[in-house]
């Protein structure tokens, strides 16, 4: 330990170098479990080590008005393929990313893929375990939106 | 003053994973580092073989980590391999985002500390070997501590939950759990609200659900003490295996029992390469549909 207390000068800047980084993961998980409650990013991912220690389950349904009223989910099968693959992309990175990843976007997709319809709406349902109870609890958001008008020529 | 005071304090806590002379630290970080590059090179490969897309940009960053795979085994050029493959990580990781996972995480931050080795490689491996012994057990009790925080663990409900939507999870507890049980969290829908219970009544099964996460807990916390960081080396092992048994997360497992191992002598692991590299090359073959296998059962990515 005496030779290690004379060591180099780059040496202790390393050491240094290596607290910074030990430190920053030691205190990172507080910050990740933030964001998981804020805006329910997977808690398996993003360095907070949650890995098998919870489960949550992301189900996104877009929904379109139906004929007689209210809402029916959209035939995916007739969506062209750019809107299929943004409604692919939306449900493989939703889960990770949580609220940080808004179905905005998706929506003008799907307005672009289906130019007869003015309104629809993006369900997202998060499924969990109740440590309570041991059953399956969800929080559903959905999210409603209406196409842009485009302004009118003069 | 300050930046002395800084230098000794920093010092002063990577010596808290024990004291080791710098040779003896220097040959442990060589084997690990070739591992490391091995592993890498490996994991490249496999994301190329199932990517989507960008294949190209992916066998771009696989040539650089498999050059600097053959450096680490160059006495004279060894050292500047982890620095030239960390930019690439970086790119490899961007182009995964938001979808990388922990032990990836893991991968860059052993990467980073390798790199800090200069030509003379003896001058700071003993800092850099206590600097990944520290980050092994941190994430260690960090997967630990998120056990107890989630409070799944307590009887066992995370665990019931994964027999019901995994199968090695279901053939690893048959030895605690009654087949009745496990049909019963097996036939529960998981997307539906209201599903459940998923806790199961064995005792045995409930204490070992708590062994996981006071083990992970408690080993780091055991490091800590001179007298039984071997001991608690070794236990974190056993239960880092005990646990890749049913969550067959095999490229986690590689990485992090072979962080384990720089905790004891370099042969050990230096012993173990030669087995780990066929079982890579076994799955490079399996991928290339050469022979039987499939590693993306093995999770290795």
């Amino acid at each position: 330990m005496k030779a290690r207390s004379k060591a180099a000068p780059a040496s202790v800047a390393k050491a240094r170098v290596l607290l910074g980084i030990l430190c920053s993961l030691a205190l990172w998980p507080v910050v990740q479990r933030q964001l998981v409650t804020r805006f329910e990013i997977d808690p398996w991912k993003f360095a907070g080590f949650a890995m098998y220690a919870t489960w949550t389950g992301t189900v996104v349904v877009p929904l379109e008005p139906a004929p007689g009223g209210g809402l029916t989910p959209m035939d995916e099968t007739a969506l062209p393929a750019f809107a299929r693959d943004a409604l692919h992309r939306f449900r493989r990175d939703r889960p990770a990313l949580g609220k940080l990843l808004p179905p905005d976007e998706l929506a003008q997709t799907l307005f672009a893929a289906r130019p007869e319809i003015d309104g629809l709406v993006v369900a997202i349902q998060r499924m969990q375990l109740d440590p309570k109870t041991a059953r399956i609890i969800s929080t559903k958001q959905t999210r409603p939106f209406v196409r842009e008008k485009a302004p009118e020529s003069q | 003053m300050t930046r002395a005071v800084s230098g000794a304090i920093s010092l002063r806590v990577l010596g808290q994973m024990g004291t080791v002379d710098d040779v003896a630290a220097a040959s442990s970080l060589r084997t690990f580092r070739q591992f490391l590059l091995l592993y890498a090179s490996v994991r490249s490969f496999l994301w190329i073989a199932y990517a989507e897309t960008d294949a190209g940009l992916l066998t771009a960053c696989a040539c650089v980590i498999w050059f600097g795979l053959a450096q680490s085994f160059s006495a004279k050029w060894a050292w500047l391999a982890p620095r030239i493959v960390l930019p690439v990580l970086l790119v490899q990781f961007a182009w995964r985002a938001p979808h990388v996972a922990n032990h990836h995480v893991v991968e860059f931050l052993s990467f980073t500390m390798l790199a800090l080795l200069g030509a003379r490689e003896r001058r700071d491996a003993t800092s850099v070997l206590q600097g990944l012994r520290w980050l092994t057990m941190i994430v260690l009790f960090w997967a630990g501590l998120q056990k107890l925080l989630y409070g799944h663990y307590f009887r066992g409900d995370f665990l019931a939950l994964m027999i019901a939507i995994q199968e090695p999870f279901a053939v690893f507890f048959r030895m605690l759990v009654s087949p009745e049980e496990i049909s019963r969290v097996a036939g529960y829908d998981l997307w539906r609200t209201g599903s459940g219970p998923f806790r199961l009544e064995s005792p045995l099964f409930a204490l070992a659900s708590n062994a996981v996460w006071v083990g992970e807990m408690g080993f780091p916390l055991l490091a800590l003490l001179s007298r039984v960081r071997h001991l608690a080396a070794l236990g974190a092992i056993a239960l880092v295996l005990a646990i890749e048994m049913a969550a067959l997360e095999i490229g986690f497992a590689l990485l992090f029992l072979h962080l384990l191992m720089l905790f004891f002598d370099a042969k050990v692991a230096r012993r173990l390469f030669p087995f780990v590299a066929l079982f890579l090359v076994y799955a490079l073959l399996a991928t290339a549909d050469s022979i039987p296998g499939d590693p993306r059962l093995w999770k290795l990515r």
